[in-house]
């Protein structure tokens, strides 16, 4: 496939063949290494570690945009290899059910039909599992990708104290105050606390400015007050930072907390990367709603397609019910109840559910009776 | 206005990188010291977004890279120029000197009306 469209002239080069964690943690290490070589050499014209680090950091620009352009770069070649897999694929399947149709009425077997029929859900359901929602299959979603946040370096922020002063000046402190306890995690907690309540986007700002200075005890414990008790309006992007952390531990909590906006486990390869690509630059509201839509209109197709929803078959879209926080959709004003109701969830029969496993339908029941109660 | 910072003009750092790149391999950082030591103080650099440049370069086959070791004994990234970028280099200087001098001869030429 690779020869092939190096040939047709899609790619200058071979693709890269590393895997998509390997090269977020590639451009981090790159640009982590400029950053702190440049706090270096001023440390060594006399200023102190937290103002060297501070001024190489403003000296460096805008640290999350620029690691975003470097990633969509480097990715981009990836996520579309992704994509053309997943065309040839969908493909072939369309040509599979056709045979399938045509044959219909000459099968004597209808279990023979049956088997043929959920292998090819199991694998439409692969397919869909391993790439994003396409907005522009969604009602009522703009097609096109909202304006990137464009910073903004004028204005006064709030240091740790509360006192407004220019950003320099808030980022050196910030840096300052995480760096007083960097292995105590709760000190880091508090510290993102206080970040998660500045006011407007003050907070991810600052963040995506410090991160690379963070520890790890601290990076893993960043996002909570970004995501719970309602959410915070920039938790995606404060998540991305997460996402594509260099550091494993850090990565599994960011991609856990997204699955309350991604509506799928963004464990699998790839999955996440592809899914950051396609959402982060979008309001809150309208990666919930979008992907919210998404995923009861496959579990809601699911489970229009069968009298019994066959047991184990929706389990790996069930278990996100376990991670997703509703409380998010109530605060960022969109209805989950009403998309889950649209799409008949609540209208599933215990007779519907009968083959599932306990938990599964006890997971089915609890959004259920959380619908009716809206 | 003579201290004034300037903003790089369109496509300048992509040559900046390449000629500077003619010295040898350099990572990142090396390459936006070398610009700034070859005179480009004026002009306004945002160090980091030479990264993005660098990595849409080496797409484009007009870098290759690879991981090694800094001066300071970090791992750091180092890109060298491949034949595609020498090519480029030699092309895009030769344009860039042409439009510099078709500006300037303009910029030069007195107005008639007060020759």
């Amino acid at each position: 496939m690779s020869a092939l469209l190096e040939r047709l002239g899609l790619f200058a080069r071979a693709p890269d063949t590393r895997s998509l964690a390997e090269i977020a943690g590639d451009i981090d290490a790159e640009l982590a290494f400029h950053v702190e070589e440049t706090a270096r050499e001023l440390v060594a014209g006399g200023l102190v570690p937290e103002e060297a680090h501070a001024e190489a950091l403003r000296r460096f620009g805008d640290y999350g945009r620029i690691r975003r352009e470097c990633a969509r770069t480097q990715m981009g070649e990836r996520i579309m290899m992704q994509r053309v897999q997943v065309v040839l694929t969908a493909l072939l399947i369309v040509a599979v059910g056709v045979l399938l149709w045509s044959n219909h009425e000459a099968r004597a077997s209808m279990s023979a039909e049956r088997a043929a029929s959920m292998a090819m859900i199991a694998r439409i359901e692969e397919q869909l599992a391993s790439r994003s929602p396409q907005p522009e299959l969604l009602d009522g979603l703009p097609a096109v990708r909202g304006p990137a946040q464009v910073p903004d370096d004028s204005g006064e922020y709030l240091d740790p104290s509360g006192k407004s002063v220019d950003r320099t000046a808030a980022v050196t402190s910030w840096i300052s105050t995480f760096r007083q306890q960097s292995d105590n995690w709760r000190h880091g907690l508090k510290q993102a606390d206080r970040l998660a309540a500045l006011p407007g986007s003050q907070g991810v700002e600052i963040l995506s400015r410090i991160y690379p200075t963070l520890s790890t005890a601290h990076r893993e414990q960043i996002f909570k007050p970004f995501v719970f008790d309602g959410g915070h309006r920039d938790a995606v992007e404060v998540l991305a930072l997460g996402l594509l952390d260099g550091t494993n531990s850090v990565r599994e909590r960011a991609a856990l907390y997204l699955e309350t906006y991604a509506w799928k486990n963004l464990m699998y390869g790839g999955v996440a990367d592809t899914w950051l690509a396609e959402w982060r630059d979008r309001p809150v509201a309208e990666v919930l709603r979008a992907n919210a839509t998404a995923w009861a209109r496959e579990f809601g197709g699911v489970a229009a397609m069968y009298e019994q929803i066959p047991a184990g078959h929706p389990t790996r879209l069930l278990e996100i019910i376990d991670h997703v926080r509703p409380e998010v959709f109530a605060t960022a004003g969109v209805d989950l109840a009403a998309i889950l109701r649209e799409n008949g969830i609540d209208r599933l029969t215990s007779e519907q559910l009968r083959l599932l496993s306990p938990s599964d339908r006890e997971r089915v029941e609890i959004v259920q009776s959380w619908c009716r109660a809206k | 206005m003579p201290n004034q910072e300037l903003d790089l003009p369109p496509g300048a750092l992509e040559l900046l990188v390449l000629k500077v790149l003619t010295r040898g391999p350099m990572h990142g950082y090396a390459i936006v010291r070398a610009i700034q030591e070859r005179g480009a103080e004026p002009l306004r650099i945002e160090e980091g977004t030479l990264y993005p440049a660098l990595h849409r370069m080496e797409r484009r086959d007009l870098l290759s890279s690879e991981w090694g070791v800094s001066e300071s004994n970090r791992r750091a990234k180092f890109y060298r120029l491949t034949p595609t970028g020498r090519a480029a280099l030699k092309e895009q200087e030769s344009a860039w000197r042409r439009v510099s001098e078709a500006v300037g001869r303009v910029l030069d030429t007195p107005n008639k009306k007060w020759a």
